[in-house]
């Protein structure tokens, strides 16, 4: 769990017990099972869970023969606390100490894991902006993906092929350049200012240029 | 020859080869959602390959996918895709000739 966040909500459990039921909108867990989930005992689950559903953060869904708990999506603090827990929860860190291992000026999360806006099944979309192969940068964050049963893509762009992109006006890369990102490494400031270097002899990859959507693996 | 097609020849040698031990195993695989990755997992924790193998092997495989995506590939993917393959025939020949000796010499 992010140190942040453990300082934010005073606790690691809470913290903890917040981001299974955030990542997981759609599940309603035993205390047993969100106890386990959260790698806690069920008692100080269930002392957390009491302030969480008195706050309205969490639903308590009375069934028998035990309550059932979710977050609770109607709450105005539902959003905020995912976009929250999506740019600093434990998937965030540890990519983060994943991408300081990489030979690359800058690397982040964009797309749906950026915006706050995934669901327990969205792949999480990783730029990198080096010089390193994309062999090298998938198998890199493989252990984290494996860690979080996450699919990681990975997508990797030297810094001359991006100023290219950028000048050319990809669609792709316009929508990454505009859209929300979490930085992991570096600044995106530093890799995008790079003026266009028109070198045939980069031998540039193709890049999806005019996508708009996710350019993730088929 | 583009490296491009260098990359797939590179994949490709290694997929055959996971799927011979696959095959020597007594198992064959169908054409399923995802069988090349069962495919290459299954072959490395057969050879005892460890994980980190497995990833470069998994990360190839992704890499060649990404042609789906319009993306390319790099002289330096090429080199690393082949790297893992000549790591990963090595240790498939040797538990070939450990395990099933007799395929080899037929």
């Amino acid at each position: 769990m992010s140190d942040v966040l453990t300082a934010l909500f005073g606790s690691k459990t809470k913290a903890r017990i917040l981001e299974v039921l955030l990542s997981n909108p759609d599940q309603a867990y035993h205390l047993r099972g969100l106890a386990q989930a959260a790698g806690t005992d069920s008692g100080n689950t269930s002392k957390l869970l009491r302030v969480l559903v008195e706050g309205g953060v969490v639903r308590a869904l009375p069934e028998s023969p035990s309550t059932r708990y979710s977050i609770n999506l109607d709450s105005p603090l539902t959003e905020p606390l995912r976009s929250l827990f999506a740019r600093a929860g434990s998937l965030m860190e540890d990519l983060r100490t994943r991408a300081q291992t990489l030979a690359a000026a800058y690397i982040a999360v964009f797309g749906s894991q950026a915006a706050g806006t995934a669901d327990a099944l969205s792949d999480v979309d990783v730029l990198v902006v080096g010089e390193l192969s994309s062999v090298s940068a998938q198998a890199a964050f493989k252990s984290v993906g494996r860690q979080h049963h996450k699919s990681i893509n990975v997508v990797v762009v030297s810094p001359p092929e991006l100023a290219l992109q950028l000048s050319a006006g990809s669609a792709f890369w316009a929508s990454v350049a505009t859209g929300p990102r979490v930085d992991l490494k570096g600044a995106w400031s530093d890799v995008a200012k790079r003026e266009a270097v028109a070198d045939p002899g980069l031998g540039l990859r193709s890049l999806p240029a005019g996508q708009d959507g996710d350019p993730g693996v088929a | 020859m583009s490296v491009g097609t260098r990359f797939e020849a590179a994949y490709d040698a290694t997929f055959f080869v996971a799927l011979a031990v696959l095959n020597a195993s007594g198992w064959k695989h169908r054409a399923i959602e995802g069988h090349h990755a069962f495919v290459l997992e299954a072959a490395c924790e057969a050879v005892r390959s460890g994980v980190p193998l497995a990833d470069r092997l998994d990360a190839v495989r992704e890499v060649r996918n990404q042609k789906y995506a319009g993306m390319g590939r790099t002289a330096g993917d090429l080199r690393d895709a082949k790297a893992a393959f000549e790591t990963f025939s090595t240790l498939a020949i040797a538990w070939l000739q450990t395990h099933h000796a007799m395929l080899l010499s037929r």
